[in-house]
C-alpha cells in the first residue's frame, strides 16, 4: 500500500491580497509506517495534510492511494471511500461542551459507520484504554488537559481500522513526558499503515518515522530516509564555538546553517566540502543540520539529488 | 486614563462599519416613512403631519425599542472583547483601574450606540424635504420642523433607554462573560415590556405603568392619551412632565444601579469556570488558568497494547439514516439543554402566562377560553420568541462544529453531507415542536384553571403543528441556507432578518397579491368553532405544499454549497456544488419539476379559474368607478318597493344562487328612460332581467365590465307612478381554489350568512363604491371626499333618501330559501312554511341529488330594503313575550349567554314598547353567525351576532359590564332607532339611529343593573371617545352634525351625552321626545328625518335654565377640566360628619381639529361626597350628591353626611366630558 502524490498544487489569496503559493508541484510516494513531513511553520505542511484529509481542494495535481485490498482510491475526487479509511487529527481541535470522551467517540464512531452499537461499545472501551483515557472517560473533553486532549484526538483518528492516518503537530505543547507517551502510542499505529505525521521538530522525525520530506514554502526539499539524509551530509559540517562579536563576521565569510547557544557562547555549524580549518572541528550530521543546510537557499540536499 | 479608554472606545467604533450601517438603515427608513405611505413606523397617524412632534416621539420610542439589538451589539461586543481576543490577561496585568476600565468600555459603547438615533431625526427631516419637493405626498401633509420635538424626543426616550439598555446589557456580559447571554438578557427585555403592555391595557391598571414601563413609551401613550389633533401636530411632551420624568427617573436609576453592582462584583482576576455553561468554547490547548483540567493519571503508557478489535464499517443508506438520525439527536439536546435556550422559553413563557392571565376584551370584559382565542394570544406573546429562536439557532447550528473547533474533526468523518443538513433541520423542528408543544400545555393548563374543561387538542395540534410547524420550516430552512452561502455569521444573521422584514413589507409597495410570490405565502385563515377551517383548507394545503417544495428545493442548495472542509472561496465552493451536483442530478431537477407542476396548478386555480386583484389594481377600478360614473350619482332612478326571492343554498359546495324580483316604481314626477344598474362584485356573477314581461324594452346601452357598471334604456320610459318587474340571478359558484379564499361570511359550510346588499345588484350610482382614503384620493387626482351633505332645516332633495339607501323606501319581502337538510335557514319575517324536498340534479348547478330543506318567510310590516339571509345547524331557544317570538339561533358550542340575550330581548321590547312606541314585528331573532366577521347587526326582526364575541363572553355579573345584555339591547333598539326611524342622508343621521341604540341600551342596563354601575361604563366610553378624538383623520364635528362613519361621536360620545341629558332633564322628557319622534317618523315616506327632528324636541322638554345643555352636547364640542383642590371633614358633635370640599372648573369649547377656546361659565354641575368602598370594591356609595350653579372657577362647598367620608369632589359620577377625569375626587382629609 502506498500514497502517491503527483504535481500537487495550491494558491492562495494571502492576507495582502498577494497570492501565496502553499504547495508547489509536490510529488511524493508515501509507503507503510510512519512518514515525517519536517518545515517550517508555514511551509505548507498543514495545507497538504489537509488537501489529502479532504479538507481542502488542490488547484491542480493528484493523489493516489494504491492498495491491493481495496484497490486504487483517487483521493482527491472520491472523497467519501477516502474519508471510510482515514484517520485524522487536525493540528488544533475542539469539542462539543460539555461532552465526555465516551459520549464523543461513540458520535464519531457513529458517524464512521461502525453501526453495529456492541461492537461500538468494545471497540470504544478498547480505544480508551488505549490512549489511557478509561478512567475519566465520563468527563468532558473539553475539561482535559493538552496531552489528554491529544490522546483523545488519536483514539478517534484511530476508530474503524483506518489505512490512511494524518497527524498534523501532534505533539506541539506538550510536555516532554506527553510528547513521549503520544510518540509510543503512534509507533504502535503505523507498522501496517500508512501513517502521516508533520512536525518542526527534527528530532521527532529521526525517532520515529521511517520515511521523511521536508517542505518549505510549498516545496519538497528532500524526501527520503532520515538516516540518507543524514549520511549525505557526512564529512561536510563543521562546527565552531565562537563569542557573540564575531558572528557577523562568520555569517558573511561561510554558509552557516545553524548557530545555538551553548554554556552562552553561539556555536556554529557551517557547511563545507572541505575543513575551514579556523579553529573549526568536524562535526556528526543531524537531522537537524539536514534540515537547516536543506531550506537554506543553495541547499546541498537539493545539489544531491 | 478613564477619558484614554473612552476616546479609544469611541474610535475604534467609529473605525468600524457597523456604526455606519446602523445609522445607514435608520436613516433610509425613517426618510421612507416620512417621505411616503409606503412605510409605516409605529403606527398610522391619521389626520397629523407626517412629520408631527407626536410622530417624531412615537417613532423615537418605537425605535428605541428596536433598537434593542443595536445596542446590544456594541455593549456586548465592547465588554467582552478582551475575552474574544484573549487579551484578557494582557489588559489585567496593566496598572488600569477597574472603574476606569468598565467606564471607560461602557460610555464609550454607549455614546457610539447612541449615533444610529440621529437617523430617526435626520430621516424625518430629508423625508420631508423629499415629500414636499418631489409631490410624492401631499405637502399638506408636513409641518414645519419643530425642533424641540427631536430634541425632547432624544431626551426622554434615546437616551434613557440606551442607557438602561446598555447597562443590563454590560452587566450580563461583563459579569457572564457571554455573547448569548447578552443576547438573551436582550429578548427578556422586551419581554419585561410586553408583559407592562398585556398586563396594563385594561384602563383599570394603566396608572401603574408610569412606574413599571421600562421603556417609558406607555406613559407617553397616557400623557398623550387624549391629544387633540391640533396638539399632536405642534407639541412634545418633554422630561418637564413630571410623570414622565419619575419613570425615566426610576428606570434610569435602575441602570445606574446595574452599574455598580458590576462594578462591585467584575474582578480582573479570572472567573472560576462554572460560567463555561454558558461558552462555546475554542477549547484551546495551551493550559490556562481558567481551565479546570483533570489530572492526568501517571500510568506509564508502556503497557502490552493489544489489536483493537475488529469492526466493520458500513456505508449504505440505512448507515447514512442512523448517522442523520444521532447528528440530530446530538444537535437537538445541544439546543435545548442550553442555558441560553431554557431563558428564551422561560422568557416566552413567561411573557405567555402573563398574556393568558390577563386576557382581557374591552369593557374589563372577559371571555370563555375557548381554544381558538387561546390559540390567538398564545401565537401573538409566543412566536417573537420563537422567531428568535429560530433566527438563533438555524445560524448557530449551521456554525457549531466551527464554533466548537471540531468542523476539522467532523468534516473528515465518512458520513454524508445531506445528513449533517437534514440532521440540523430536525434539530430545528424538534426544537420549535417542543416550544409548541408547550404551547397547547399552556393552553390546556389555562382552560383547566379558568374552568373551562372543552379541550380541543385536535384544534391545538393542527393549528400549532401541522399549520404553525410547517409555516416555520421553510423560514428554519432560508436562515440555514442564507448561513451557509453567506459565510459570515453575523453578516448572516443581519441578511437573513433583512430579508424576513423585506419579505414582510416589500410586496404591498410592489403590487405583488400573489401567495406564490411573497415568500412562504398562504391564504388568511380564521378558524371558526361553527364552521372549522372550512373553506380555507384546499387553498390552504396547496400553498402549503408548494412553499414546502420550494423550502426543499433552498435545502437542496444549501446542500450543495454546504462548508465542509477549509475551502471558503467562492470559486472552490461553487466548484464543489458543481461536483456535488454531479453527484445526484436527479434531486434538484425533480424538485424544481414538482415546483413548477404544483405552482402551475396553483397559478390555473387561482388565476385561470379563479382570479383575485391587487390592491392597487383594485383602487384603479374604484378611481376609474368614480371618474366615470359619478355624474350619474343624483339621476332620477326607480324605487324598490317589493322583493321576492328563491334563495338555494349549497353549504358543502360553497355555492349560492339566488332568484330575485323586485317591483320597482317611479316615485318621481318625470319619466325614467335609462336604469342603472350595478352588479354585484365577482367571484359573483349576475343576470339581470328588466321587465321580463317585454323583452325589448330595456336595451343595454353600456356595460363597463371592470367596474359591472350598466345602463339600460328603456322605451317606452317609466312614467311617473308607473311600476315595473326586475328579475335577476346571482350565483357563487365555487370552482377549484383561491388566492385568498374570498365571500367567506356569505357562504360557508356552517353558518352562510349574507345580506341583500351582498346578492343584489344596486339601482343607480353608489358611493360606498368610492375610493376612501384621504391621501390615496389624493394620489389619484380625486378631489377630497363629499361628506354627508351638511345639515340644513329646509332640506329638499337630500332628505328624500335615508343614510342607508338611495334606491328605497319601504318594502315587503318574501322569501322562499333552501338549504342542506340538517341546516335551518333563516329569512326576514315570520316563517310561513316548512318542509323537505327531494331533487333532481339541477342541470345548470351539477349538484347532487339529494334531499333539501325549505322555508318560506315573509315579513309582517314594511322595512327598510335591508335584511339578512342565514343557514346553519342551529340550536334553536325559543320565548314568547305578549304573543312575540323571542328566537335566539346558537351553535351547540356556546350554550353560555342564551338565557340571558332572551332575557335582555325581553327587557328591551318591555323599555321599548312602553317608552318610545309598538313594536311591529312578530319576532325577535338573535342569530349565531361564524367568526369571519365579529359584530352585531341589525335587520328587521333579526339580530346576526358573531360568534366571536357575545356567545363565549363569561359575564360575572356582580362585577363585569354585562356586554351581552348591553350588545342585545343595543340592537333591539335599532328596532326602533334605524328600522322605524330612519335619519336622511345628511349630516347627524346616525344621531337618530346610533346614539339612540347606545341610549335604548343604556336604559336597559339601567334598570338591570341599577344606577351606580353605569359610570363604570360610562367611563370606558368617554375613555374611547377622547382618545379617538386624536386619531381623527378628516374633521371632528358636534354630536347633531356627526358623520355616519365617526364611530367614536355616535357610539361613544353618544353614549355619555345621552345619559347626562337624561340625569339633567329625566327620562321621562327625553323619553317623551323620543316617542314623539317615532310616533311622527315610523315607517313613513320621505322626506326622512334630520337630527333637527330630535334635537329640537330636546329642547322643547328642556327647561330655560338648562338650555345651555342643547348647546353643549348637540351643538358644540364642549370640554371640561373639573378638578378638586381640597377635601376634608370633621365630625359633628351628633356623630355626623362635616365634608368641605374645594373644586375647579373650566368649560372648553373645541374646534374640528380639538384647539380649545375657553368659555364662560354658567353650569350645573354635581359635587358629590362618597363613603368607603367595602372590601374589594373600588368605590363606595355616593352619600349626597348636590346640583351646584357654577358660574366662576372655584367653588368650596360644604355637606353633612350620617357614614365616615372617603373621598369627594366635583362630578362625582363623571357625566361630563373631562380631559383627566381622575382628579374629580379626592380622599377627604380628617381636620
Amino acid at each position: 500500500m502506498q500514497l502517491i502524490i503527483e504535481h500537487l498544487s495550491k494558491t492562495y489569496s494571502g492576507a495582502s491580497g498577494q497570492p501565496v503559493r502553499a504547495l508547489d508541484d509536490v510529488s511524493l510516494i508515501i509507503p507503510t509506517g510512519m512518514y515525517g513531513l519536517l518545515g517550517q511553520n508555514g511551509a505548507g505542511k498543514s495545507t497538504l495534510m489537509r488537501t489529502l484529509a479532504t479538507l481542502q481542494e488542490a488547484d491542480s495535481g493528484t493523489a493516489t492511494l494504491e492498495d491491493t485490498k481495496t484497490g486504487t482510491i483517487d483521493v482527491l475526487n472520491q472523497k467519501e471511500a477516502i474519508r471510510q479509511t482515514l484517520g485524522y487529527l487536525p493540528q488544533e481541535f475542539g469539542v462539543y461542551p460539555k461532552v465526555s470522551a465516551l459520549e464523543l467517540l461513540d458520535h464519531f464512531a457513529l458517524l464512521k459507520g461502525v453501526t453495529n452499537g456492541r461492537e461500538r461499545k468494545i471497540l470504544i472501551e478498547a480505544l480508551l484504554n488505549r490512549v489511557n483515557l478509561y478512567e475519566v472517560r465520563k468527563k468532558a473533553v473539553s475539561s482535559y488537559s493538552g496531552g489528554m486532549k491529544q490522546r483523545f484526538g488519536i483514539a478517534q483518528a484511530l476508530i474503524g481500522n483506518p489505512q490512511l492516518i494524518i497527524v498534523d503537530e501532534p505533539t506541539a505543547g506538550l510536555d516532554p513526558g506527553e510528547r513521549n507517551r503520544f510518540y509510543n502510542l503512534l509507533s504502535e499505529i503505523g507498522e501496517n499503515v500508512i501513517v502521516i505525521l508533520s512536525t518542526h521538530i527534527v528530532q521527532d522525525v529521526m525517532e520515529l518515522c521511517s520515511n521523511m520530506a521536508i517542505i518549505h514554502r510549498g516545496r519538497v526539499l528532500f524526501s527520503g530516509t532520515p538516516l540518507d539524509s543524514v549520511n549525505q551530509l557526512h564529512g561536510r559540517i563543521w562546527a565552531k564555538s565562537i563569542t557573540k562579536a564575531d558572528l557577523p563576521q562568520y555569517l558573511a565569510q561561510y554558509r552557516v546553517i545553524s548557530n545555538k547557544l551553548v554554556a552562552g557562547k553561539p556555536l556554529v555549524h557551517i557547511v563545507s566540502e572541505v575543513d575551514p580549518g579556523e579553529g573549526f572541528s568536524a562535526a556528526n550530521p543531524d537531522l537537524e543540520d539536514v534540515f537547516f543546510s536543506t531550506i537554506d537557499g543553495r541547499s546541498v540536499a537539493a545539489d544531491a539529488r | 486614563m478613564f477619558r484614554h479608554l473612552f476616546s479609544f472606545e469611541v474610535r475604534y467604533w467609529l473605525r468600524q462599519p457597523m456604526v455606519y450601517v446602523f445609522l445607514l438603515i435608520t436613516t433610509l427608513l425613517f426618510t421612507w416613512a416620512a417621505a411616503s405611505d409606503d412605510l409605516t413606523i409605529g403606527g398610522t397617524f391619521g389626520n397629523i403631519y407626517k412629520n408631527a412632534p407626536f410622530v417624531i416621539q412615537n417613532q423615537f420610542s418605537v425605535w428605541s425599542l428596536l433598537s434593542l439589538l443595536i445596542t446590544t451589539s456594541f455593549v456586548q461586543s465592547a465588554t467582552l472583547r478582551d475575552f474574544a481576543y484573549k487579551t484578557e490577561q494582557i489588559i489585567f496585568a496593566s496598572p488600569i483601574h477597574k472603574l476606569d476600565y468598565l467606564m471607560g468600555r461602557f460610555c464609550g459603547a454607549y455614546v457610539v450606540a447612541l449615533i444610529p438615533f440621529l437617523g430617526i431625526s435626520l430621516g424625518i427631516i430629508l423625508g420631508t424635504l423629499i415629500g414636499q419637493t418631489t409631490g410624492s405626498t401631499d405637502p399638506d401633509r408636513y409641518g414645519p420642523i419643530v425642533w424641540s420635538a427631536h430634541l425632547n424626543s432624544f431626551l426622554v426616550f434615546a437616551l434613557p433607554n440606551t442607557f438602561i439598555t446598555a447597562s443590563i446589557i454590560f452587566t450580563l456580559a461583563a459579569l457572564t462573560r457571554s455573547t448569548i447571554t447578552s443576547f438573551v438578557g436582550a429578548i427578556l427585555l422586551l419581554v419585561a415590556y410586553a408583559i407592562a403592555n398585556s398586563f396594563l391595557s385594561d384602563i383599570e391598571n394603566e396608572q401603574l405603568a408610569y412606574y413599571v414601563d421600562t421603556f417609558g413609551s406607555r406613559p407617553y401613550d397616557l400623557i398623550t392619551k387624549y391629544w387633540t389633533v391640533s396638539e399632536k401636530n405642534t407639541l412634545s411632551v418633554s422630561l418637564a412632565n413630571p410623570m414622565l420624568l419619575l419613570n425615566r427617573l426610576i428606570w434610569m436609576g435602575f441602570g445606574a444601579g446595574l452599574l455598580v453592582f458590576t462594578y462591585s462584583r467584575f474582578s480582573f482576576t479570572e472567573k472560576a469556570t462554572n460560567r463555561r455553561a454558558f461558552r462555546w468554547p475554542f477549547a484551546s490547548r495551551r493550559k490556562s488558568p481558567t481551565t479546570e483540567t483533570i489530572p492526568d493519571t501517571a500510568t506509564p503508557i508502556f503497557t502490552t497494547l493489544e489489536a483493537l478489535p475488529h469492526v466493520t464499517q458500513q456505508s449504505g443508506a440505512s448507515t447514512q439514516w442512523a448517522q442523520m438520525y444521532r447528528m440530530a439527536k446530538t444537535d437537538f439536546w445541544g439546543i435545548v439543554t442550553g442555558t441560553a435556550f431554557l431563558c428564551i422559553m422561560l422568557g416566552g413563557l413567561l411573557n405567555m402566562g402573563f398574556a393568558l392571565k390577563f386576557a382581557n376584551s374591552g369593557y374589563g370584559l372577559s371571555s370563555y377560553p375557548v381554544t381558538y382565542d387561546l390559540i390567538g394570544t398564545i401565537r401573538g406573546t409566543m412566536f417573537l420568541f420563537l422567531i428568535s429562536i429560530i433566527i438563533f439557532y438555524s445560524g448557530a447550528l449551521i456554525w457549531k462544529e466551527r464554533d466548537a473547533g471540531i468542523d476539522q474533526l467532523h468534516d473528515a468523518m465518512p458520513h454524508p453531507t445531506w445528513a449533517i443538513f437534514v440532521a440540523k433541520l430536525l434539530a430545528m423542528i424538534g426544537t420549535v415542536a417542543v416550544i409548541l408543544l408547550l404551547c397547547v400545555v399552556a393552553g390546556v393548563i389555562t382552560q383547566t384553571a379558568k374552568g373551562y374543561t372543552n379541550y380541543e387538542l385536535g384544534l391545538y395540534l393542527t393549528e400549532f403543528f401541522a399549520i404553525d410547524l410547517l409555516r416555520f420550516i421553510p423560514l428554519i430552512i432560508l436562515s440555514m441556507l442564507v448561513h451557509t452561502l453567506v459565510d459570515n455569521k453575523y453578516l448572516a444573521f443581519f441578511i437573513f432578518v433583512a430579508l424576513l422584514m423585506m419579505n414582510a413589507y416589500i410586496w404591498t409597495p410592489l403590487d405583488v397579491a400573489s401567495n406564490l410570490v411573497q415568500f412562504n405565502a398562504s391564504p388568511n385563515y380564521r378558524y371558526s368553532d361553527m364552521n372549522g377551517f372550512g373553506p380555507y383548507v384546499t387553498s390552504f394545503i396547496w400553498f402549503r405544499t408548494y412553499w414546502l417544495l420550494f423550502a426543499a428545493l433552498l435545502g437542496t442548495v444549501a446542500v450543495l454549497f454546504w462548508v465542509r472542509g477549509k475551502d471558503t472561496g467562492l470559486k472552490d465552493r461553487i466548484r464543489l456544488a458543481g461536483r456535488s451536483y454531479a453527484g445526484n442530478r436527479f434531486v434538484l431537477p425533480g424538485l424544481v419539476l414538482a415546483l413548477i407542476g404544483v405552482g402551475g396548478y396553483i397559478y390555473y386555480n387561482t388565476k385561470v379559474v379563479n382570479t383575485y386583484q391587487s390592491s392597487k389594481v383594485r383602487e384603479q377600478a374604484q378611481v376609474a368607478y368614480e371618474k366615470k360614473f359619478k355624474k350619474y350619482q343624483h339621476r332620477v332612478q326607480p324605487r324598490i318597493v317589493d322583493v321576492k326571492y328563491a334563495i338555494d343554498v349549497y353549504p358543502n359546495q360553497r355555492n349560492l344562487v339566488v332568484n330575485g324580483d323586485w317591483v320597482v316604481k317611479n316615485k318621481a314626477t318625470v319619466p325614467i328612460d335609462s336604469v342603472h344598474i350595478i352588479l354585484p362584485q365577482r367571484p359573483m356573477s349576475c343576470v339581470v332581467t328588466l321587465d321580463p314581461a317585454h323583452p325589448k324594452r330595456a336595451v343595454l346601452l353600456l356595460n363597463d365590465d371592470t367596474t359591472q357598471y350598466r345602463i339600460y334604456r328603456l322605451t317606452p320610459a317609466l312614467a311617473p307612478g308607473d311600476s315595473m318587474r326586475i328579475h335577476f340571478v346571482t350565483k357563487k359558484v365555487t370552482q377549484g381554489f383561491e388566492n385568498e379564499v374570498t365571500l367567506t361570511k356569505q357562504i360557508n359550510q356552517n353558518g352562510t350568512f349574507f345580506d341583500n346588499n351582498d346578492v343584489d345588484p344596486q339601482i343607480g350610482y353608489q358611493e360606498q363604491g368610492e375610493l376612501t382614503g384621504k391621501n390615496d384620493r389624493k394620489d389619484y387626482g380625486l378631489p377630497e371626499r363629499e361628506r354627508m351633505p351638511k345639515l340644513e332645516r329646509n332640506c329638499t332633495t337630500d332628505c328624500m333618501n335615508t343614510y342607508l339607501s338611495n334606491n328605497s323606501d319601504w318594502v315587503n319581502v318574501e322569501t322562499v330559501i333552501s338549504t342542506a337538510p340538517d341546516q335551518i335557514a333563516v329569512a326576514p319575517g315570520s316563517l310561513l312554511k316548512a318542509w323537505i324536498q327531494t331533487e333532481s340534479a339541477q342541470p345548470a348547478q351539477a349538484q347532487p341529488n339529494g334531499t333539501r330543506r325549505y322555508f318560506q318567510y315573509k315579513l309582517d310590516h314594511k322595512s327598510l330594503n335591508f335584511y339578512s339571509f342565514i343557514s346553519a345547524r342551529f340550536e334553536v331557544a325559543r320565548q314568547k313575550w305578549n304573543g312575540i317570538d323571542i328566537e335566539v339561533y346558537y351553535d351547540k358550542k356556546h350554550p353560555y349567554n342564551v338565557a340571558n340575550m332572551l332575557q335582555s330581548v325581553k327587557s328591551s321590547l318591555a323599555y321599548y314598547t312602553a317608552n318610545f312606541g309598538p313594536y311591529y314585528h312578530k319576532q325577535a331573532r338573535i342569530i349565531e353567525f361564524p367568526r369571519y366577521a365579529s359584530f352585531a347587526q341589525a335587520f328587521p326582526g333579526t339580530m346576526p351576532y358573531s360568534e366571536g364575541i357575545g356567545f363565549i363572553a363569561k359575564i360575572d355579573p356582580e362585577t363585569d359590564v354585562d356586554m351581552v345584555k348591553y350588545v342585545v339591547a343595543h340592537e333591539m333598539g335599532h328596532q326602533w332607532w334605524a328600522h322605524q326611524v330612519t335619519g336622511a342622508q345628511m349630516e347627524g343621521a346616525t344621531l337618530l339611529s346610533e346614539t339612540q341604540a347606545q341610549y335604548s341600551a343604556l336604559m336597559v342596563m339601567e334598570k338591570t343593573y341599577g344606577k351606580a354601575r353605569m359610570k363604570r361604563f360610562l367611563k370606558y366610553e368617554v375613555d374611547n371617545y377622547l382618545a379617538s378624538r386624536g386619531g381623527e383623520s378628516l374633521k371632528e364635528q358636534p354630536l347633531e352634525r356627526v358623520d355616519a362613519n365617526q364611530g367614536y361621536i355616535h357610539y361613544r360620545k353618544g353614549s355619555a351625552v345621552m345619559y347626562y341629558l337624561k340625569e339633567m332633564i329625566g327620562e321621562k322628557a327625553v323619553n317623551a321626545a323620543l316617542c314623539s319622534l317615532a310616533g311622527e317618523y315610523a315607517y313613513r315616506e320621505p322626506p326622512y328625518p334630520t337630527s333637527y327632528a330630535l334635537v329640537d324636541r330636546f329642547r322643547q322638554n328642556t327647561p330655560d335654565s338648562l338650555r345651555y345643555l342643547i348647546t353643549d352636547l348637540f351643538e358644540t364640542m364642549t370640554i371640561f377640566n373639573n378638578r378638586t383642590t381640597k377635601a376634608s371633614y370633621s365630625k359633628l358633635p351628633n356623630g355626623q360628619y362635616q365634608v368641605t370640599v374645594s373644586v375647579e372648573s373650566e368649560k372648553f369649547r373645541a374646534d374640528s381639529l380639538g384647539r380649545e377656546t375657553p368659555v364662560k361659565l354658567d353650569d350645573w354641575i354635581d359635587v358629590g361626597v362618597y363613603g368607603k368602598p367595602a372590601e374589594g370594591k373600588k368605590q363606595g356609595v355616593l352619600l349626597t350628591n348636590r346640583r351646584e350653579h357654577f358660574r366662576q372657577k372655584t367653588g368650596t362647598y360644604s355637606f353633612v353626611v350620617k357614614d365616615e367620608p372617603y373621598e369627594a369632589g366635583i362630578d362625582p359620577i363623571s357625566y361630563l366630558i373631562d380631559r383627566i377625569p381622575d382628579d374629580n375626587l379626592k380622599k377627604v382629609t380628617k381636620l
